[in-house]
């Protein structure tokens, strides 16, 4: 073909060439503010041309495609950035409700609570039988554990919203995966009639939304439909197919297999709210429980060995057995304190009903062997000072004491020098309840009584038996106590029949009959004297003990004695050993024991930890978003839409469509000159 | 290189955020006075606060501690000095009446003298302040001393184990006392009440020699009480230094949480006002920037 109607052909492809580009171009303008849009570019190329005339002569112009303009690899470090700034700033958001959990620049903060809790001690050595002191110390007590209470039931519902976040969180997932999936089936459609920019834009917003919550690669086919796998490898989209992820409650897991992910995943909001919810949240609770188990143990072993106003008629410990009969010192008992309880024992003292003291009993106690059954039944059959007193029993699993009221009325009873760790183990005597920070509390007896807060101790300075150093054999007598007489005395020993027995008399008085000396040890009179013999021993031997009695009233104690109290006070500047844990995703919980810092100090540092985590999460944040910042920039330089330039290329199609137009006019000009030449 | 009109838009958005959030903390320093709001601020600084924090609280407890232990010092000191100068009077009157001039109707006149010395001094012995007793040990609720119907023989409720009080970690200080210790330990002539009554019963039986071992008696007991008295006295000082330990502490302790905590008002507002400037500065430019659009011009 050749004159005239080539050029009018030329100029009607340029015009709608040109048109078509304008088109482009006004896509580009109206979607200036839409996210994610990628610009697209008409391509022109010039027709091929047509032989004429001895020539080739171009045929015009012809749009070849719609670009879009889109960088890979910036998208993909783009949506590794977005997965990254979407964890940071869940992380920065619950960081800071944390913060406010633990906001320590308030009166009513745990550690404020902790110094007016010491204080109230010191208030009550100054004053050991005020009431209001008491008072007020089992008030700041309960304050105390309703601090740790509260505290405590903040983390865990933050803990419970957090899981309800990954709950609603995976649901949005799988959606987003439906649509990516949805998108390819529509990608792959339309990739038969042209480049389907829009639907993959579309595409990609989706796959920037499922990077917002977990961490994602992506692999695009050569069809144009994509491949989503989670950042570890785990096939979420291939093509049209989607593989869900579903959450038990406490585990995601991948398309109904029993394959866990959980751990999987580190990236996006559900992997940010994963390390809140497995690693930081956990960590602060557990240090807490940990500050109130040492607090409590501490508080409660010191309180045990004390004596209120007043003795108990009946008492139940706070802490209960699983096991009654297993050994209470072995972790199989079920006791919470049970790693604390070892060889040793405690002495149990009765009253009469006038107040004077009856009698004590020490009850040994064998860490790995005694069980509680066995404590109790040893507590049942006591006879002290031939009074059987005692009704000792098992109340769901924790020891129940009690005055035999049909018997003994009026009758009361009191513990001291508990070496053995078991008072304090099972609750008896003590002062606060629990070993955590949920359940906390002050202990029953006190809540109803507070002459139970044992600021005192009962007096058992008793005497020393002490050998005389001149004896008359080449023998030795060992001698052991405590001697229990209320007054200074002499014991005389005497060697009986050739030196295998002995007779012995107290004070002057009339001598004994015949003990054969045998091995092992004699307990001399009632009164708590024993002697051992060692060696070889004749006839008309003789030694003499000389015993001291105890200054105080034996088993006495006093309403202004503040002995124990005092050390309680003192127990705020004492280390304590506390376990420091970690939670990781990874490595589960691991714990450290520190025993360099007191409880207040350990609490302290915990808070002191929380605001340095909170900074570091903050950085992070901050880094993440100016990753962001520059990777969208980056690709927005690329692919969004500048007016100016779509402008400046709108004037450019004008143009080129305004002399395309002209070209028809000339053409028809030229064609009506040669019309009118005919 | 090639900008986009978001590019613009967001920058604008970025700039005017992070302008405005930085005005923000420093208008919430300014406004608190607080350099530490939140735990983040300042994480190491909040530990010595918490850690100052809970030493001002344990040293206001360690405070009234000690005052309380003053009154309890000072009223020992004076109960004793008390005791001090009846036994003066006591052994002044003894002296004139181991006299042989002495006529036997004078000294049973002074014998009921010395019945009202004894009595004054088992008043004195149960001193007590606030309800609580000086020299019963630690059985402070009880009058530690009590003088029989008959007169001659004094018993001792108390105990051993004076009552202290806590001064700080690991420190108490004794500031009652075992009455035994003061008054003497056994029914003997380190006794100063059996003293005082047996030379009662010699002033009635005008037995001169006992008499005269009364005033020995005496001496050891007023160099005893003298004892115990500068002992008192010793630990009043003791108090009296760690009572201006307290107040200095107190105020180092202050001055610390508030040079960690407080802000430095005139530093914060001008800081305060270099991020407003900073914020009016990005509202500035980015109004402008983002109203330029070739679109203006054609």
């Amino acid at each position: 073909m050749s004159g005239i109607g080539l050029v009018l052909n030329i100029a009607k492809d340029a015009l709608l060439t040109q048109q078509y580009a304008m088109d482009v171009i006004s896509h580009n303008i109206a979607n200036v503010s839409t996210e994610g849009y990628s610009r697209q570019v008409p391509t022109l190329t010039a027709k091929n041309s047509a032989p004429y005339a001895g020539f080739l002569f171009g045929t015009g112009v012809t749009m070849d495609n719609i670009v879009s303009q889109t960088n890979e690899f910036i998208e993909k470090r783009l949506q590794t950035a977005n997965s990254d700034l979407s964890m940071m700033s869940e992380k920065e958001t619950y960081m800071g409700i944390l913060e406010t959990i633990f906001n320590e620049n308030t009166s009513s903060s745990i550690s404020s609570q902790m110094n007016e809790f010491w204080n109230a001690w010191g208030d009550i050595n100054n004053n050991p039988s005020g009431m209001p002191e008491r008072n007020i110390l089992a008030e700041y007590a309960s304050l105390l554990s309703q601090s740790f209470q509260e505290t405590n039931t903040d983390l865990s519902n933050l803990s419970a919203e957090i899981n309800n976040s990954i709950d609603a969180g995976v649901d949005s997932v799988n959606q987003l995966l439906d649509q990516i999936a949805d998108a390819n089936s529509q990608v792959l459609l339309m990739k038969t009639t042209g480049n389907p920019n829009d639907m993959i834009d579309q595409r990609s917003a989706l796959v920037k939304k499922l990077a917002e919550y977990i961490d994602i690669n992506t692999y695009e086919y050569d069809d144009g439909s994509l491949t989503v796998t989670t950042s570890k490898g785990f096939v979420l989209v291939n093509r049209k197919d989607t593989y869900h992820l579903d959450f038990d409650g406490t585990d995601i897991s991948w398309q109904n297999s029993s394959a866990k992910i959980t751990d999987n995943i580190s990236g996006g909001k559900i992997g940010g709210w994963l390390d809140l919810r497995d690693e930081t949240i956990p960590t602060y609770k557990s240090n807490l429980d940990e500050v109130a188990k040492s607090l409590i143990w501490e508080v409660n072993s010191l309180h045990s060995q004390g004596v209120g106003l007043e003795g108990f008629t009946s008492l139940e410990g706070s802490y209960k057995a699983t096991d009654t009969s297993t050994a209470m010192g072995t972790a199989a008992s079920g006791l919470d304190f049970s790693d604390k309880i070892t060889d040793g024992s405690f002495k149990l003292w009765l009253y009469d009903s006038g107040g004077s003291v009856v009698g004590e009993a020490t009850i040994p106690i064998d860490a790995s062997v005694t069980s509680l059954v066995d404590l109790t039944t040893t507590i049942n059959n006591l006879t002290i000072n031939g009074e059987d007193a005692f009704n000792a029993s098992i109340s769901d699993g924790s020891l129940k004491m009690e005055i035999d009221p049909s018997t003994h009325s009026g009758y009361t009873f009191a513990f001291s020098d508990d070496s053995s760790n078991v008072l304090a183990a099972l609750g008896i005597n003590t002062f606060f309840t629990s070993s955590n920070a949920r359940d906390i509390g002050v202990n029953e007896n006190i809540q109803a009584d507070r002459s139970f807060i044992a600021a005192g101790k009962i007096s058992n300075n008793v005497g020393s038996a002490v050998a005389d150093t001149t004896n008359t054999s080449t023998g030795i007598i060992t001698t052991g106590g405590p001697y229990t007489g209320t007054t200074d005395s002499t014991y005389e020993i005497q060697i009986t029949n050739g030196g295998t027995d002995f007779i012995w008399r107290k004070d002057s008085g009339a001598w004994s009959g015949n003990v054969a000396i045998g091995a092992g040890t004699h307990t001399i009179g009632t009164e708590g004297v024993s002697i051992t013999f060692n060696g070889s021993f004749s006839d008309t031997d003789t030694f003499s003990i000389d015993v001291e009695q105890s200054s105080d009233a034996y088993g006495d104690f006093f309403p202004g004695d503040n002995t124990n109290s005092l050390e309680l006070e003192n127990l705020q500047y004492q280390n304590v050993t506390v376990k420091e844990w970690t939670y990781s995703r990874e490595d589960g919980a691991s714990s450290m024991d520190i025993s360099s810092s007191s409880v207040g100090d350990y609490l302290h540092q915990m808070i002191g930890k929380i605001g340095i985590e909170s900074q570091s999460v903050q950085r992070e944040a901050s880094y993440a978003q100016a990753m962001q910042d520059q990777m969208s920039t980056t690709r927005d330089n690329i692919s969004a839409v500048s007016l100016d330039e779509e402008m400046a290329n709108l004037i450019k199609y004008q143009h080129a469509y305004t002399a395309a137009a002209k070209l028809i006019t000339t053409a028809q000009e030229m064609l009506d000159a040669i019309i009118q030449a005919v | 290189m090639r900008v986009a009109n978001k590019t613009i838009y967001d920058g604008a958005i970025r700039s005017l955020a992070l302008t405005s959030s930085n005005m923000f903390d420093a208008n919430e320093i300014v406004t608190t006075s607080k350099n530490i709001n939140k735990l983040s601020d300042d994480p190491v600084g909040i530990v010595s606060v918490l850690n100052l924090r809970s030493s001002i609280s344990n040293i206001e407890q360690m405070d009234r501690n000690v005052v309380m232990g003053e009154s309890w010092l000072n009223a020992s000191e004076s109960a004793l000095t008390q005791i001090n100068d009846i036994l003066t009077s006591a052994k002044a009157m003894t002296v004139s009446m181991s006299s042989a001039n002495v006529s036997d109707s004078q000294r049973t006149n002074n014998a009921n003298l010395i019945g009202g010395y004894l009595e004054e001094i088992v008043a004195l012995a149960n001193s007590s302040i606030g309800g609580r007793y000086l020299f019963g040990g630690t059985n402070t609720d009880t009058a530690p001393f009590e003088l029989s119907a008959d007169g001659t023989q004094v018993t001792y409720a108390g105990n051993d184990t004076p009552f202290s009080i806590s001064i700080g970690k690991d420190t108490v200080i004794e500031v009652g006392k075992d009455g035994e210790d003061v008054f003497g330990e056994n029914w003997d002539d380190s006794n100063i009440f059996k003293t005082l009554i047996d030379l009662k019963a010699d002033l009635e039986s005008n037995n001169i020699s006992g008499i005269q071992s009364a005033m020995s008696n005496l001496d050891t007991h007023m160099e005893s009480i003298n004892g115990t008295i500068s002992d008192i006295a010793g630990k009043s000082i003791r108090l009296d230094v760690k009572s201006e330990i307290i107040s200095d502490l107190e105020l180092s302790y202050t001055d610390r949480i508030s040079s960690l905590e407080d802000a430095d008002l005139a530093e914060a507002v001008i800081d305060l006002k270099a991020k407003e400037l900073a914020y009016n500065a990005a509202l500035s430019s980015s109004a402008k920037i983002m109203q330029m659009s070739l679109v203006n011009f054609l």
